[in-house]
Order: C-alpha cells, then structure tokens, then sequence
C-alpha cells in the first residue's frame, strides 16, 4: 500500500513539472517571459500592424520542438486560443480570426528547459469600407 | 452491251486503276523503300501541292491540326487576389476555364505592338509588389518560348523583347485606369523581370476575377506575404533558419482533402476495336502488319519500318526502325518558327488523337505537357506529358505518363502508360503543407549527412498522386533550390 502511494505521489509530481512547463490557458496581462532567441516573428512584421484580412496568417521560425502558445486579450488577461509545436523545418503558421478593430495578440514560446520568451502584437482590422473611403479621398485629390 | 464494249470498259477500268495506285507510290511517303527520294522535290511543286491537297489521304498530305491540343500553352495554376483574398485555381477548376480566355485575350496585347505603351526591365521587389494588390499569378511549370506563345495567342510570328522564354507572369488589375493593363514577365529561372504597360480595356477581366474570388474560397499565401523568404537581418543568433520557402512558394491555409483513385488497364472489354483505332492513327495498313506475341506476352504489331507494341505492364511502345522511318508528323522543308510551332501542334495534335480515343470514359484526367516548350532549330524534339486527375498531376513509377521522340517532323519513337485513374470512395485528407515541410527537413538533414547550419530553400511545394505497386496515394512534393525533388508520404 505504502509503495502504491509514493508512486501516485510521484507521478503526481512528474505531472506538476510538465503541467508547470506547459502553457497555461490564461495569463495576466503583464506577463512577460524570460528569454529571448526561441523564435522569430515574420508576419506581422511590426509590433503593430493594419491589415484588412479578417483571417490574419501569424508566421515565422523558431526552434525545433518549440512550444507556442497563442493569446488574445480579453477581459484585461491573456486567453489563449491555439497552440502549436515547431517542427524541424522551424517553421510556424497560425491563422487568427480577428474582431474588427484592435486585436491584442501575445505569443508564447516555451522550450523544453522552461524558458519563456513572449511576443506582443497589436493587430488593427480594418474595415472594407474604411478603404473604400480613403480610395475616393486619395482620387478626390488626385483630381484636384 | 456486247462483249467488245464490256472487254474495253475493263480495260479502261483497269488503266485508271493502275495509274492511281502509281501515283499513290510515287507520292506517298510510307511506301517508298527506304533512301527513296526522286518525287520529294517533285512533290514540294507547287502544283502538285494542290493535288496532294485536293486528295490527301491519296497523297500522304496535310493533316489537320487539332485544336483541342492548345491545352499546351495554359499554366497549371492560377493564384488570383481581390480585395484581401487570395486564392488558387488549378487547371479543371470551372472558375479557370472561365477566366483564361478572358486572359489570353488580354495577353494577346503583348505581341500588338501598337498596344504596347511600354516596356522595361524591374527589380524582383516590383514584380513582387504586383501581387500585394489586385493580380492574378499563372505558373506554367515549364519553360515556355515567348515566341512559341506568342504564334499560339495571335498565330503568328512574333516576339517579346529580350525574354526567349518564361515560366511566370502576373498580369496586375491593381491600377483604377480601366484601359491600361500592366503584366509582368519573369525570365525563365533568372532573377531578370520585365513590365509592360498595355493599352487594354481590363474591366471584363476585373469585374470575372471579383466574381470568381469569394471570401469563402480556400485560402492560399505565398511565403512573401508572410516574410518566410526573407533572411531577418536583426536574427537573434540563437534562433537557426534551417529551412526557407522562395518568395513565390504557395502556402495553402486550410486542410486539403483530394478524391481517393484507383488505377486500372484503360485497354478494356473493348480492346480489339481500340486496338484497331490506335493502329488507324499509327497508320498502320491492316493487311501489311504481322500480329506476334512474345515471351512476356507483350503483343508486337510489326510492319515493315516499325514496331507498336502493347506490353504486358500497360504500355504502348512504338519504335521506327530508324530516324527516317517514324511515321510523318510534319514535311519539315525547313525550320522557321512556323514550322517549329507546327511541328509541336502535330505532334500534340497526335496525342490528342490517341488520348480522344483511349481516354473518352475519362471526364476527370487530363494531359499536361511536362517538357519545356522550347523552339529547338536541330528538329528534334522529346515532348513528354503527364497525366492529371481535376488538375493535381499524378506520378508513375516509370516517370512521364507520355514520351514522344520526334526528328525532322517524324514520329520516331512514343511510349504511353494504358492506365486510367478513376475516383472511387472517399477522399485522402493531405497532412498540412507545415508538416511536409518538417518531414522533407527530416529526410534532407539525414541524407546530407551535414550539420544543421546550412539553409535549404524550398523552390515549390505541390500536391502530387504517387501511383506505386502499394496504391494510389496523394502526397506532398517538395522542389529544392538544388533541383531535387522530395515526395513526402501522407501518413
């Protein structure tokens, strides 16, 4: 009996390790992690971005067996909604459906030793219509 | 009618006869003894050329060019955008087939020298910024001579300042003046581009591509849009680029799912009447043939100046005896552009031929040509084709579905795969394209025994049926800039 529990005892602690390793579903807002140099985002290419695509494609390269977790703010916390594992190619591609207007997105990369590095972008979806304005706006003027 | 009148009506009958069968020697081709050459100049006369075209099949004249076979000169996809979708077409997509004609007849401007406002060279980021906007993409997976593609749109000679071929062009709808058409033109396999402003009415071809994208349509993005291709000059040294697609990889974003096939003898209950046909299109003269078998109960046709065989592992081989033997695609008296241009319609036209009469049952395959479409001044030509199955090509075991060998507009050697693919039940779910690429990364890193440091970069990344002993599989291929290519088995 007693050799039954140490060993629930001791898988309930290998479990807390991975559990403490993978990322969890919420974060606060001010998380930050504590690396740098797990990956490297390549779409968007700034911190802040415009775009008119509602389904928005988050790419970019990373390390081999690199865990990322991605967020979205929502109720002043970080929520997150996918996550995925970087293969050998270090490659990664993640489709996002945004909300009209600004989108507070956090990716979350976690190696297999802990460490963390996270990245915060500031996606803006603009509207067709918003276009359409400002196409008339800039023929106006190059009418004039 | 008394018997005097009977004996000369024979006789006359009989004189006709023989002086038709005379003339039918002297000027039919196949019929000469081999080195035979007297009556070519004769019959190049020009008005024995009007003969040979009131009668030809008398006189071994011209054949008629099919145009079923101008399937050559269209790309193999379509990526078009409008508004911020992006979107792919392949070849026996409805919305493809709606939007090339309208296409090529915007091409056509490029060869009307009057329409053309201007033409220059430009840096590979313009021709990429094309794409950022209102475009469409046409990837025609081969070389193609300007020149050649230029005798397709217009019929006749012409040609494309100082590019000989291509394999890519985007035609940009982006700019708001409805009669100016801008398209670019990429070098085959060179960094060198070139842009020409047209003078064209684009509003049809506008307002088709807005109706064709829809925002539901499947969404596709190439590696530049999402910066894949790009080294980032301020990398973290820790983090190692293995892999990198070029700028023009396309990148689907959903899951692709492809019927499931199978794969069966095309020469079915049907055979001998088929038989029969393909031996009409060989020319073959039903009593001048011997019919054999051989040990490996392949069936041999054989007449005096080649061989067609049909083997017992589906395939039809046909070998002239020797280079002036092959049975007359094209009288080849020189090699203009014309000639060259014709030469390649014949030949395809011959294929047609032999597919409408194999493939009739086969809605959903189509032939693609595999080879480059390149004027070749020597005469001789090896054209290959694939088979498609709605526009994903399908690769056999022994390579090209289709080989021709053609030297001074003679068929020399053909040999054709008697197999036909057919949906069955289900479909095959493709693994994503990231995972494709992680895998091939897997092969290639053990396969060059190198260390991880060194960047592969991946030229092109498609969907490809795998015909093998195992079945019929559709797996990802992958094309590296060291022009090898992977095939990634779906699992």
């Amino acid at each position: 009996m007693k050799k039954l529990i140490s060993v629930f005892v001791l898988i309930a602690i290998l479990c807390t390790f991975v559990s403490g390793f993978a990322a969890p579903q919420t974060l606060s807002a001010e998380y930050h992690g504590n690396s740098r140099g797990l990956i490297v985002i390549t779409n968007p290419e700034y911190q802040k971005s415009n775009t008119l695509e509602k389904n928005y494609v988050i790419s970019g390269y990373g390390n081999d067996g690199v865990e990322l977790g991605f967020y979205k703010l929502s109720g002043g916390k970080y929520v997150k909604f996918s996550s995925s594992l970087i293969g050998a190619s270090g490659l990664f591609m993640k489709q996002v459906a945004l909300s009209n207007g600004k989108n507070s997105i956090m990716v979350v990369a976690t190696d297999r030793y802990g460490n963390t590095q996270t990245e915060r972008l500031e996606i803006n979806l603009l509207n067709q219509r918003f276009l359409s304005t400002l196409k008339s706006v800039a023929a106006n003027l190059m009418g004039l | 009618m008394n018997k005097d009148r009977l004996k000369s009506l024979l006789l006359v009958i009989l004189i006709l006869n023989s002086v038709i069968l005379t003339i039918s020697i002297w000027f039919n081709e196949k019929l000469w003894p081999s080195g035979y050459n007297f009556f070519v100049t004769l019959k190049n006369n020009p008005v024995l050329s009007v003969v040979s075209k009131i009668v030809p099949d008398w006189l071994g004249g011209e054949k008629k060019i099919e145009s079923s076979f101008q399937d050559i000169y269209t790309p193999r996809l379509l990526v078009v955008k409008s508004g911020s979708h992006r979107t792919q077409f392949l070849s026996m997509d409805s919305q493809f087939q709606s939007l090339y004609p309208e296409i090529t007849s915007a091409l056509k401007n490029l060869y009307i020298p009057s329409n053309m406002h201007s033409s220059s060279a430009c840096e590979k980021a313009e021709w990429i910024n094309a794409l950022k906007g209102k475009s469409i993409y046409m990837d025609f997976g081969l070389p193609v001579s300007t020149r050649l593609y230029g005798h397709f749109l217009t019929g006749k000679e012409g040609e494309l300042s100082s590019i000989p071929a291509f394999s890519k062009i985007i035609i940009s709808l982006q700019s708001s003046n409805d009669s100016e058409l801008v398209v670019f033109v990429n070098q085959n396999e060179t960094d060198s581009y070139r842009k020409f402003t047209l003078s064209c009415n684009k509003a049809a071809l506008s307002s088709m591509l807005d109706s064709l994208v829809m925002e539901n349509s499947p969404s596709y993005k190439f590696a530049f849009e999402l910066r894949l291709d790009a080294i980032n000059k301020e990398d973290n040294s820790n983090v190692l680029r293995r892999v990198t697609p070029s700028s023009l990889v396309i990148l689907p974003q959903q899951d692709i799912a492809v019927p499931n096939l199978y794969a069966r003898p095309v020469l079915g209950e049907k055979n001998e009447a088929t038989i029969s046909e393909i031996l009409k299109i060989f020319k073959y003269n039903t009593l001048a043939y011997r019919k054999l078998e051989d040990a490996e109960s392949n069936v041999l046709y054989v007449e005096n100046f080649s061989t067609l065989k049909f083997t017992s592992n589906n395939f039809l081989e046909y070998k002239a005896v020797d280079s002036e033997s092959g049975l007359i695609l094209k009288n080849t008296p020189d090699v203009s552009l014309s000639q060259q241009y014709e030469i390649i319609s014949y030949a395809t036209a011959f294929v047609g031929e032999l597919w409408n009469t194999l493939y009739s049952g086969s809605p959903n395959m189509e032939l693609r040509l595999s080879s480059p479409l390149i004027e070749n001044a020597s005469g001789k030509y090896t054209l290959t084709f694939d088979y498609y199955h709605n526009g994903i090509p399908i690769k056999l075991m022994d390579d090209s579905a289709i080989t021709l060998q053609i030297e001074n507009g003679r068929l020399v050697s053909y040999t054709q795969s008697l197999l036909t693919f057919e949906k069955q039940e289900g479909v095959i779910e493709a693994n994503p394209v990231l995972w494709a690429i992680d895998e091939f990364y897997k092969i290639y890193s053990v396969e060059s025994g190198e260390n991880s440091d060194k960047l592969i970069t991946i030229n092109d990344v498609f969907l490809r049926y795998t015909h093998s002993n195992g079945g019929i599989n559709a797996n990802w291929s992958i094309k590296t800039d060291e022009s090898k290519t992977y095939t990634i088995k779906n699992n």
